[in-house]
């Protein structure tokens, strides 16, 4: 039994290990700092493992685990209420040293503009970016968790994209002129 | 998509999402190691009740004490209040009901996906407040708790 349970384990940190940045990124782009994201995700895995019981506590399908980040994302939100986290969310990116991106990735300062912009898009696209970027989701897959249609979804995606093309374009431009 | 719209993508793909801590890796496999124990223990247990188990049987006891007139030992359910120990059972008599109300929060509409093996299900929240005003016996405090249970309903989907 307690040989079961070191496999279980273990099957559950692999699947955290591979998973935790798609999770952690789409925590991010809901919470408003590190520590809540990742206080997010403990509460997601103690969801997960309860509601994987009837699946013998396999780990959980990716989509599953990001609607239940989801869920628990929005109880979060209504929580603290969404003038709060408007307000601290500005002074997050302020501060400009929380990022959900990791930085030291970033070999140009294109890519730590682009990273900066990504932050700014509207909530509703940076959810559909954060999804299907960093998430590997389908915009079938997108559109079941969001409760959109897959059009919809691959529609804020593209807007996204080009809300941030036109971003990037500006900044070229008014660094030339 | 045109070209420059597929090279941002690019671009944005090799931004990687930044890894769990250290300190918060090393959480979350501790809890994992406690949901995995837990789970090993309840199954080796002659009775199934581990520590959790015990605790939430006392939840249940204090919840069936409450909502049946502190009475305790007679069908199923009391089963596994009896298994939580006698001195949940003492700690309640202590206690008189005064009010209890349960109401459900909210108006979750369901998510759906499909499952990995093809089957099409739904899942939402439920918030459950239930709010408990007792008395205790010997000191006369009124004391009011008010307890909230999130539940996650998932099953399949049955209408289109």
């Amino acid at each position: 039994m307690a040989e079961k349970g070191q496999v279980l384990g273990d099957q559950w940190k692999q699947w955290l290990d591979e998973s935790a940045p798609r999770l952690l990124a789409y925590a991010r782009a809901r919470c408003n700092n590190a520590q809540e994201a990742e206080d997010l995700l403990q509460d997601a895995l103690i969801k997960l493992w309860g509601y994987q019981e009837e699946r013998e506590h396999r780990p959980p399908d990716l989509p599953l685990a990001f609607s239940v980040m989801r869920y628990l994302g929005l109880d979060h939100g209504r929580r603290k209420g969404r003038k709060d986290r408007r307000d601290q969310k500005i002074i997050q990116f302020q501060k400009g040293e929380e990022h959900w991106l990791d930085p030291a990735l970033e070999d140009s300062e294109e890519a730590a503009i682009l990273r900066e912009e990504v932050e700014k898009l509207p909530e509703k696209l940076r959810e559909v970016l954060t999804l299907k970027i960093w998430g590997g989701l389908t915009f079938a897959e997108i559109g079941e968790l969001l409760t959109i249609s897959h059009n919809t979804a691959a529609s804020r995606y593209r807007y996204a994209l080009e809300q941030l093309q036109k971003k990037l374009k500006h900044l070229k431009n008014s660094h030339h002129g | 998509m045109d070209d420059s719209l597929k090279q941002l993508e690019a671009r944005l793909k090799g931004l990687a999402p930044r890894a769990l801590g250290d300190e918060s890796r090393s959480n979350c496999h501790d809890l994992i190691d406690r949901l995995v124990s837990e789970k090993t223990e309840v199954s080796a247990s002659p009775i199934g009740l581990s520590w959790l188990g015990t605790a939430v049987a006392a939840s249940v006891a204090l919840s069936l004490g409450l909502g049946a007139g502190w009475y305790l030992g007679n069908d199923e359910k009391d089963l596994v209040a009896a298994g939580a120990g006698a001195l949940e059972e003492s700690f309640l008599a202590g206690f008189e009901e005064l009010d209890r109300e349960t109401w459900m929060q909210g108006d979750a509409i369901p998510d759906v996906y499909v499952a990995k093996d093809g089957e099409v299900r739904e899942i939402f929240q439920e918030i459950e407040v239930t709010k408990e005003v007792v008395r205790h016996r010997d000191s006369g405090f009124v004391v009011t708790v008010e307890t909230v249970d999130h539940h996650l309903v998932d099953s399949v989907k049955s209408e289109f």
